[in-house]
C-alpha cells in the first residue's frame, strides 16, 4: 500500500436523506488501494446505505464521492448547479465496483454458470467461449465447479452466496462492497462465505464490508468503521477498536454483542440461534446433520 | 340421445377455435396494455380504467356492445369475429393484470443486482425481467383460456354455432332432453379439467426450475 | 357514427328497473351462498373421504362448465321434473348453486392461508379446536376472505346478465325490450354495461371499506409489534 497511489475512494460531506430522514449526516471517508474496511454499528446506522452510495444504488443527497480521483455521480457545474449523472457514467461507476448482497439476489431462472457468464457477456461483451471459460475458473475459485448447472434454488444460501461473489468478480472490480454478506445465512453456512472472503483480502482486493462478524473483522479488517445514526462514530485499528474503544456508544454497542461471540441487530432478537465459537449446542448437532446431507 | 353426440363434438371443435383466437387476441392486447401502462401516467390511468370496466361488465354485455358496434364503424363482421374481439378484449385486461403480477413478483434485488453490475437496462429486461416474466404468465393463462372456453358458450347468442348452439338444436328435436343438457356440461368440464391438468404441470415445472410461484 | 341520445333518456329508467331486479337477484343469492358456502368449504377439507368427495365433485361441477349450461340444467331440469317455477325463482336457484361453489373456493383458501402454526400454538396453550377456530384462524382469515369474496360477489352480478336469456327479467332482459322500441342496440347495452359497472364497483368499493375496517386493529397491532429499526436503542439492556 502505498502511500502515493490514488485513493480508490474518497467521500467528502456525504449525506442522504429520505424525506424527514437523514440516514446520512456528513460522511467524510477515504478508501485506499488493498485497503480492508469494516462497517460496524447498530440497525440504521446507516452503513448500508453508506455502501450503495458507493455504487449509486442510492443517490446521495449532498457531498461529493471521487472514485480513482474522478468525481462520481452528481457533479457541480461551472454555474455551481447540481446535475445528475448520465446512465453511462453510473454505468462506468459499477464496473469498477462490485457489490454482494444480503439476499444473494442470484437470477433465479438461470444456472449458476448462466449468472457468473451473463454481465461479462452482456456489459463487457465479451465472445461466449471467453466469458464461460471466465466463469469456470471463478467457479473454480470457489469450488463449486460442480455445480455450474444447478439453478440457485438448487443451491444452499452459503453456495448461492459464493456464486453471487463469483459473479461480482467476474467483472473483474477493483473494490468490492459486502452489504452483510453472511446476515441471511444458518451459521453452519457462514464460514465457507467468509473464507471465500478472507482468500480475496488476501489476494489484495480493496473491501468495504459491512457485517455483524465481529471475530472476523477483526481479523481481516485493516481499518474498522463504527457509525451511528448516519455518522461515523470512531475510526480505528481493529485490535485496538475491539479491546479499548474510545467513544461511549461504541463501548455500549460491543458490550453488547461481544459477550455473544457474535453481533445481532435488534430485528434479530428472536433468533434463537447457538453462538459461533465451538459450544456444543442443539443446533450445532443439528447443523453436522445438515451439512451431510447437503453434500 | 347417441345421435346427439356427434354434432355436439363438432360444436365442441368449435368451441375450441373460437377460444384459441380469442386468447390469442387476448395475449397480444394484454402486452400491448402492458406495455402502453409502463408509458407515463394518463396512459397508466386509461389502461387501468380499461381493465376496470372489463373485470366490472358481464362477457355477456360487452360481447353485445361489440357485436352491435362494430357494423356501426363498418366492419361488418361473423358472429366468429364479434366473438373472438369480444373474448380478446375481455381476456386483455386479465392478461394485463396477470403481467403486472408476475413483475411484481420478480424480486426487486435481481433487477438491483444486474445495476449493480452495470447491466444496460435493455439486457435486464431481456435477461433478467422478461423470461422470468413468461414462465410466471403460464399457469394463469392456461387458467384464462379455461375461463374463454366457458365464455365462448355465451357467443351462441349472437348466433355462431358452438357446443352450446348445438345442445340447443338437439334440445329441440331429441327425446332426452335433460341427457343432451347433461352431456353438453360433461364436455365442458372434460375440456376444462384437461386444461387445469396442463395449469397443474406447469406450476410443477416452473416450481423445480425456481422461478418464484 | 351517430350517437343517438334520445335513447338514454327513454332507455334509461327502464335499465334501472332492470338494475333493481338484478341487485335483488344478485344479493339473494350472495346471502344464501355466504351460509351454505362455509359447509361445502369444510366439507371439502374434512377428513371423511365420502364428504370430500362429494363436496369436491360438486365445486369442480360448476367451475368447468360455463353458466349458461347450468342455467338450462336447472331451467330445464326443474321442468322436466314437473315443476314450473317462476324464472326469477330459477335464476336464484341457480345463481345459488353457482355463488355456493365459488364462494367455498375461497373459504376454502382463506382457512388454508393461516399459518398452521398459530392453530397449533393455540390448541399447545389448551384451547379447544372450537376456541382455536373462533379466536385464533378465523379473525386472520378476513384479511384473504374479504376480497376474495368481493371478487367472487362482482362475479356473480355479471353472471346474472345471463340469466336473460332464460328470460328472468334483470338489465339484460330490460335492454331487448328498449332495442325493440328505439332500435339501437349499441347504446343500449353500453349503457347496460356502465350500469354494470357502476354496481360493481360499489360493491367492491363496499368489500374495500369493510375489510380495512375489520382488519385495523391486526394492522396496528403488527406495526407495533415489529417497531421501526429506528427506533430501536441500542441504550436497553
Amino acid at each position: 500500500m502505498s502511500g502515493a497511489a490514488p485513493l480508490v475512494f474518497r467521500l467528502e460531506g456525504v449525506t442522504k436523506d429520505y424525506g424527514p430522514i437523514r440516514a446520512l449526516d456528513g460522511i467524510d471517508m477515504t478508501v485506499r488501494p488493498g485497503e480492508k474496511i469494516c462497517l460496524i454499528g447498530p440497525s440504521g446506522s446507516g452503513k448500508s446505505t453508506l455502501l450503495r452510495c458507493l455504487n449509486y444504488l442510492e443517490e446521495p443527497t449532498g457531498g461529493r464521492i471521487w472514485l480513482n480521483g474522478e468525481p462520481v455521480g452528481h457533479t457541480i457545474d461551472s454555474v455551481g448547479r447540481r446535475r445528475a449523472p448520465s446512465e453511462a457514467s453510473i454505468n462506468r461507476l459499477r464496473m469498477s465496483v462490485g457489490m454482494v448482497f444480503q439476499s444473494f439476489n442470484l437470477w433465479g431462472h438461470m444456472t449458476a454458470l448462466q449468472n457468473i457468464m451473463e454481465a461479462p457477456l452482456r456489459v463487457r461483451r465479451l465472445p461466449r467461449a471467453h466469458a464461460r471459460d471466465l466463469a469456470l475458473g471463478l467457479l473454480r475459485r470457489i469450488g463449486l465447479e460442480d455445480k455450474q448447472h444447478a439453478y440457485p434454488s438448487e443451491l444452499s444460501g452459503g453456495q448461492q452466496q459464493r456464486v453471487a461473489i463469483a459473479r461480482a468478480l467476474a467483472m473483474e472490480p477493483q473494490v468490492m462492497l459486502f452489504d452483510e454478506p453472511t446476515s441471511s445465512l444458518d451459521p453452519e453456512l457462514v464460514s465457507e462465505v467468509l473464507d471465500v472472503m478472507r482468500t480475496l483480502a488476501q489476494e489484495g482486493m480493496t473491501m468495504l464490508i459491512v457485517t455483524h462478524e465481529m471475530g472476523f473483522a477483526e481479523e481481516v479488517a485493516d481499518r474498522v468503521i463504527f457509525m451511528d445514526r448516519g455518522r461515523i462514530v470512531e475510526t480505528a485499528e481493529p485490535h485496538r477498536f475491539f479491546r479499548r474503544p474510545e467513544s461511549p456508544r461504541a463501548a455500549q454497542f460491543l458490550a453488547r454483542v461481544v459477550g455473544r461471540g457474535r453481533a445481532r441487530s435488534g430485528s434479530e432478537q428472536h433468533d434463537l440461534r447457538a453462538t459461533t465459537g465451538g459450544e456444543e449446542t442443539e443446533t450445532g448437532r443439528l447443523a453436522t446433520s445438515k451439512t451431510e446431507r447437503e453434500t | 340421445m347417441p345421435e346427439a353426440i356427434l354434432p355436439l363434438l363438432r360444436g365442441a371443435i368449435a368451441t375450441l377455435e373460437i377460444a384459441t383466437c380469442g386468447t390469442c387476441l387476448a395475449v397480444v392486447l394484454g402486452v400491448l396494455a402492458a406495455v402502453v401502462g409502463q408509458a407515463g401516467a394518463p396512459l397508466r390511468a386509461l389502461v387501468a380504467a380499461y381493465v376496470s370496466f372489463i373485470r366490472g361488465t358481464p362477457l355477456l354485455v360487452q360481447l353485445l356492445v361489440i357485436y352491435y358496434l362494430l357494423p356501426r364503424i363498418g366492419l361488418d363482421v361473423t358472429p366468429f369475429w364479434a366473438g373472438v374481439v369480444a373474448l380478446g378484449v375481455n381476456g386483455g385486461a386479465h392478461i394485463r393484470e396477470m403481467i403486472r403480477g408476475a413483475l411484481t413478483a420478480i424480486p426487486p434485488g435481481q433487477t438491483e443486482a444486474a445495476r449493480a453490475l452495470a447491466m444496460p437496462r435493455f439486457w435486464i429486461w431481456a435477461r433478467i425481467v422478461l423470461p422470468q416474466v413468461f414462465v410466471l404468465i403460464m399457469p394463469p393463462l392456461t387458467v384464462e383460456f379455461s375461463a374463454l372456453l366457458k365464455g365462448s358458450a355465451l357467443i351462441s347468442i349472437v348466433g355462431y354455432v358452438e357446443l352450446t348452439r348445438q345442445a340447443q338444436y338437439q334440445l329441440a328435436t331429441s327425446s332426452h332432453p335433460y341427457a343432451v343438457l347433461v352431456a353438453t356440461a360433461a364436455i365442458y368440464g372434460v375440456m376444462c379439467l384437461a386444461v387445469g391438468e396442463v395449469t397443474r404441470q406447469l406450476r410443477r415445472t416452473s416450481s423445480r426450475r425456481g422461478v418464484a410461484i | 357514427m351517430t350517437f343517438d341520445s334520445s335513447v338514454v333518456s327513454y332507455g334509461l329508467p327502464l335499465l334501472l328497473g332492470g338494475l333493481v331486479n338484478t341487485v335483488l337477484f344478485s344479493l339473494s343469492a350472495i346471502a344464501i351462498a355466504l351460509m351454505l358456502a362455509p359447509v361445502v368449504a369444510v366439507g371439502r377439507l374434512s377428513t371423511r373421504p365420502s364428504l370430500r368427495w362429494m363436496a369436491t365433485c360438486y365445486v369442480e361441477a360448476i367451475r368447468n362448465t360455463p353458466f349458461l349450461v347450468q342455467a338450462f340444467l336447472f331451467f330445464y331440469g326443474l321442468a322436466a321434473l314437473g315443476i314450473r317455477v317462476d324464472a326469477g325463482v330459477a335464476g336464484i336457484v341457480t345463481l345459488s348453486i353457482f355463488g355456493t361453489a365459488t364462494f367455498s373456493e375461497s373459504f376454502r383458501g382463506a382457512i388454508r392461508s393461516v399459518p398452521l402454526g398459530q392453530l397449533e400454538s393455540a390448541r399447545a396453550v389448551g384451547m379447544s379446536y372450537r376456541l382455536a377456530l373462533q379466536r385464533i384462524v378465523f379473525p386472520q382469515m378476513w384479511g384473504y376472505l374479504i376480497p376474495s369474496l368481493a371478487n367472487q360477489a362482482t362475479g356473480i352480478i355479471k353472471e346474472c346478465s345471463v340469466l336473460s336469456v332464460i328470460t328472468v327479467p334483470e338489465v339484460a332482459m330490460a335492454a331487448q325490450f328498449v332495442i325493440g322500441e328505439t332500435f339501437a342496440p349499441a347504446e343500449t347495452y353500453a349503457m347496460a354495461a356502465v350500469l354494470y359497472w357502476a354496481l360493481t364497483s360499489t360493491v367492491t368499493g363496499l368489500m374495500s371499506l369493510a375489510n380495512l375496517w375489520l382488519t385495523k386493529r391486526r394492522r396496528q397491532n403488527l406495526a407495533a409489534s415489529l417497531g421501526s429499526p429506528l427506533e430501536l436503542d441500542y441504550t436497553e439492556a
